[in-house]
């Protein structure tokens, strides 16, 4: 039996003991190769492949849900009986929703093959991971003022998908992911200071080369050595290109759709308002081939179409998936999952026209922590960076915490024009005028 | 016929030529088939909040050469698949290695053999979870929130080694957790109970009222408490539950991988680690403690490992490779959370063994000081040595007697510090009642542990939040 074949079974065996349940059956394999090497050496070599599938069943709003790694037919009808008891035990949930006929995509999986996302090119063979990871280290070890690595590691990912509804929704998506990651330590004792640079990509040809990726790493590490901590105050902060996708996160948690219909979120009466300074405009693009975040549709099957989120500063739409666009009294726009491939547009000033304009402040090119209440946007983390005065970057800084209202934050930013395309939440480095920074 | 044998279809002589081929040229490694299932009930704000059910099924291949580890699992369970990860090994290792002794046969038999799933059906784990949560309501009226957690699983593993050793296991586990909030419309607290053994649903059934009961008088407790003094002075540690403190301060330090990267007590085989009288074991043969094995996930069988004797550190914890390395061989430590990870050191049942004191004198005997029951969870630097420890139920003592119930003592300390002062040891010596779990490298490990009543007269401090407190 093909997956799809074994969505249908799972499907039938509930529907013999529930005829009214509405039911979704996903099916994924995942695969994963991982080699990491220390000093040269292999420290250990990791390959797995799983298979399972998750099984949710929905009975008058009453919602149950299982999975199980064993597909044998005989699993397949306990997981469907345990499956269904949980749903009739269940209180009604009123969020329960499938896609019906009209809703969902009906050319998801040949949509999907058109994003090239699987590399069919490539069979990377551990011999070759393992000469990547050493040239990744060697590079990072080459950067004078470096002590070592403490980890150079290089994985291979690839997953196949399929989801079946009683509704009559289908999709099988294949995709893979190369990824390389360095953590590279400079100094040593209590001046230890590390840095690590990673890429990941759906296609080995298009995977940053390995050293690169190290020399990069090696650079960031050095570069922190001596830092220095500042007396506290109010200044204009510089998000780091790198670190700036975070600041867009923490918008689209936000304007996601639940939040929103809960009253959760600081932006939920902002429809159509300023949240951006003028000139910024982010978009969320789920058609982008070999993007990481691309995709036809979201797991409830309704199509992910390109949305422009904010236009010149202004708020355009919510994230939303069937469930909280009933709440709201709109239709989904394939965001069940959230976003897909996000980013800030590029700005019109480079990233040194923007920096050359402040005499004192800071560049953040770390942050620690989970401190942002998405209820009234107050945002405070740790931070690390470098201190920027008269117009330049000058020495490294730790241990600060910076601190503001993600609402005046978004109001009060400018965008470089340094926007590369890497992953899938992008950003030009950003400058935000004024927040506080707390230091010694 | 063994169970992984009926659903595989794979037998223990059809594996072993597989496995042989698979470690051709290594110094160890194994074929781990693991089958394990779960199911819990959750009641939460008076509803049924979730019910789960999961079925994981999967082998992992483990290739070990000199200090190089390939590890390859997958949960299609077939000849060809574990041809296919034997190859990708092969592959990535070298070849130059000798095969290891194989484990000693192992004849344990510390808990049925029986699976608790399905001994009850979801109806009536349901009506358990709401009759607790009534029972707790109606007895005492500050009451606000109950929360319940009922939940079983068995792991079914067969371990296959090259040299023809083949061994079986069959792990059954219940956990029943009950957390209460009360609130008297001035203070709001929150206090809990657990237990968990190896063993069927049976005694949950039957016994629940009393562990709702302990619940309510833990919660009951704290909603007497005053905030605990902070500085530095006697520490009583109760028996039972604060053995998750030595479990933490001391066993994480004890394993030998960890030795291998400079804990804070590599190096110090021989020497005196502690006071006299301070004897520590990890035991993994205790019948149906949680952290108990009949065999670790290696296929080398429990057994009792004296870790600390008279103060005197004497063995770290082992897993095979480890074994190797230091010399003497396993001690029974390797173990895994699924057949997706690879086996490192883990403990089994970490506990200090009893001394010939009364505890009543040991409270008794103290001036001033805290006396520590119960914890909700702590952190260990073993590199450093050092702790941290939340206490959720103390004591203030002061004058030989307990004086008031305190809260939000947090116990911070050197490990080797506070080994070094412990003065009075107990006679009283018990395991917890329900154990944890206990995380390390990204994966979780049933554990418990346990000790007598002692006292500490230094090596920790206590950081209340009433620093005008102690004089």
């Amino acid at each position: 039996m093909n997956d799809k074949q074994i969505c249908e079974s799972l499907i039938g065996f509930v529907k013999e003991i529930a005829a009214d349940a509405e039911v979704t059956a996903v099916i994924s394999e995942t695969g994963d190769k991982t080699i990491n090497v220390m000093a040269g050496n292999p420290q250990f070599f990791e390959n797995s492949t799983i298979k399972k599938v998750v099984l949710t069943v929905m009975i008058n709003q009453q919602v149950g849900g299982a999975f199980s790694e064993d597909l044998s037919t005989e699993a397949l009808r306990t997981l469907a009986t345990e499956t269904v008891a949980m749903a009739l035990a269940a209180p009604a949930n009123k969020d329960a929703i499938i896609a019906t006929d009209g809703e969902y995509m009906t050319d998801a999986t040949a949509r999907a093959e058109t994003l090239d996302l699987f590399d069919t090119t490539t069979n990377l063979d551990v011999a070759k991971m393992q000469e990547m990871a050493i040239t990744m280290e060697n590079a990072a070890l080459a950067v004078a003022g470096v002590t070592k690595c403490s980890t150079s590691r290089v994985a291979f990912k690839f997953s196949h998908t399929t989801i079946v509804t009683s509704a009559g929704f289908e999709v099988s998506t294949s995709d893979t992911c190369y990824m390389a990651v360095v953590s590279v330590i400079a100094g040593d004792g209590d001046t230890q200071t590390e840095h690590y640079s990673y890429d990941s990509k759906r296609h080995l040809a298009d995977l940053e080369d390995m050293a690169a990726i190290g020399k990069k790493a090696g650079e960031g590490a050095v570069a922190k050595q001596g830092a220095v901590q500042i007396p506290s105050g109010n200044m204009p902060v510089v998000f780091d290109h790198t670190i700036a996708p975070q600041l867009l996160t923490m918008f689209a948690e936000a304007i996601n759709g639940m939040a929103v219909a809960k009253g959760e979120t600081f932006l939920k009466d902002s429809i159509f308002q300023p949240v951006f300074a003028e000139g910024i405009t982010i978009v969320d693009d789920p058609t982008i081939p070999r993007g990481l975040g691309s995709t036809p549709c979201d797991k409830q099957g309704v199509e992910s179409e390109p949305l422009t989120l904010v236009s010149d500063g202004i708020l355009q739409s919510w994230l939303l998936g069937l469930a909280s666009a009933k709440r709201l009294g709109l239709t989904s726009n394939g965001r069940s999952g959230g976003t897909t491939n996000l980013h800030m547009q590029a700005g019109n000033t480079s990233r040194d026209e923007l920096i050359a304009g402040i005499e004192y402040g800071v560049l953040i090119t770390d942050m620690l922590g989970h401190s942002s209440t998405l209820s009234t946007g107050d945002f405070s983390r740790g931070a690390s960076g470098f201190l920027i005065e008269n117009g330049k970057v000058t020495t490294p800084v730790d241990e600060i915490t910076i601190a503001g209202n993600l609402k005046d934050m978004f109001l009060n930013m400018l965008a470089a024009n340094d926007l590369k395309m890497d992953g899938d939440v992008n950003a030009p480095t950003v400058k935000v005028a004024s927040m506080a920074v707390a230091g010694s | 016929m063994h169970s992984i044998e009926k659903l595989t279809g794979l037998s223990g002589d059809m594996l072993i030529p597989l496995v042989a081929t698979a470690t051709k040229g290594a110094d160890d490694g194994e074929l781990f088939i693991e089958n394990a299932i779960s199911e819990q009930v959750v009641i939460d704000d008076g509803q049924i909040k979730s019910t789960a059910f999961s079925n994981s099924m999967g082998f992992g291949l483990r290739r070990v050469v000199g200090e190089f580890q390939a590890y390859a699992c997958s949960n299609d369970i077939t000849i060809d698949q574990i041809k296919k990860s034997a190859a990708e090994l092969a592959l990535a290792s070298p070849s130059n290695g000798t095969l290891a002794e194989a484990p000693k046969v192992g004849n344990l038999s510390l808990y049925p053999a029986v699976s608790p799933l399905g001994e009850y059906d979801l109806p009536s784990r349901i009506k358990l979870v709401q009759d607790v949560d009534a029972y707790i309501r109606g007895k005492d009226n500050r009451v606000r929130q109950v929360q319940v957690t009922l939940s079983a699983n068995v792991q079914d593993v067969m371990i296959v080694r090259p040299d023809g050793h083949v061994a079986t296991d069959m792990r059954p586990m219940v956990v029943f957790i009950i957390v209460v909030t009360m609130d008297d419309g001035t203070r709001s607290e929150t206090g809990m109970a657990k237990y968990s053994r190896r063993e069927s649903y049976k005694n949950i059934f039957a016994n629940w009222q009393s562990i709702a009961d302990e619940a309510l008088r833990q919660t009951d407790v704290l909603m007497q408490s005053i905030p605990c003094p902070a500085g530095e002075m006697h520490v009583i540690l109760a028996k039972g539950d604060s053995g998750v403190l030595f479990h933490e301060a001391v066993g994480h330090g004890i394993e030998a991988d960890l030795i291998r990267t400079g804990s804070s007590f590599s190096g110090m085989i021989g020497k005196q680690v502690a006071s006299k009288g301070v004897t520590v074991i990890d035991d993994g043969t205790i019948e149906g403690s949680r952290g108990s094995i009949n065999i670790d996930d290696e296929g080398t069988p429990t057994e009792k490992t004296v870790l600390i004797e008279d103060g005197i550190l004497v063995n770290y914890m082992k897993d095979r490779f480890h074994g190797r390395f230091y010399g003497g061989g396993s001690t029974g430590n390797g173990r895994r959370q699924t057949y997706r990870h690879r086996p490192i050191v883990r403990m089994r049942n970490t506990f200090m063994e009893n001394g010939d004191m009364n505890p009543d004198d040991i409270i008794a005997n103290t001036k001033r000081g805290v006396y520590a029951v119960a914890y909700s969870g702590g952190q260990v630097d073993p590199m450093a040595g050092t702790f941290v420890f939340q206490a959720t139920e103390a004591y203030l003592v002061e004058n030989g007697k307990i004086v008031a119930p305190v809260k939000g003592a947090t116990l911070i300390g050197s490990c080797r510090e506070a080994l070094k002062n412990i003065d009075l040891i107990g006679n009283d010596f018990s395991l917890e009642e329900a154990g944890g779990t206990c995380g390390k490298s990204g994966q979780g490990a049933p554990v418990n542990d346990g000790m007598p009543t002692i006292r500490l007269t230094a090596g920790i401090t206590v950081g209340g939040t009433d620093a005008e407190g102690i004089q």
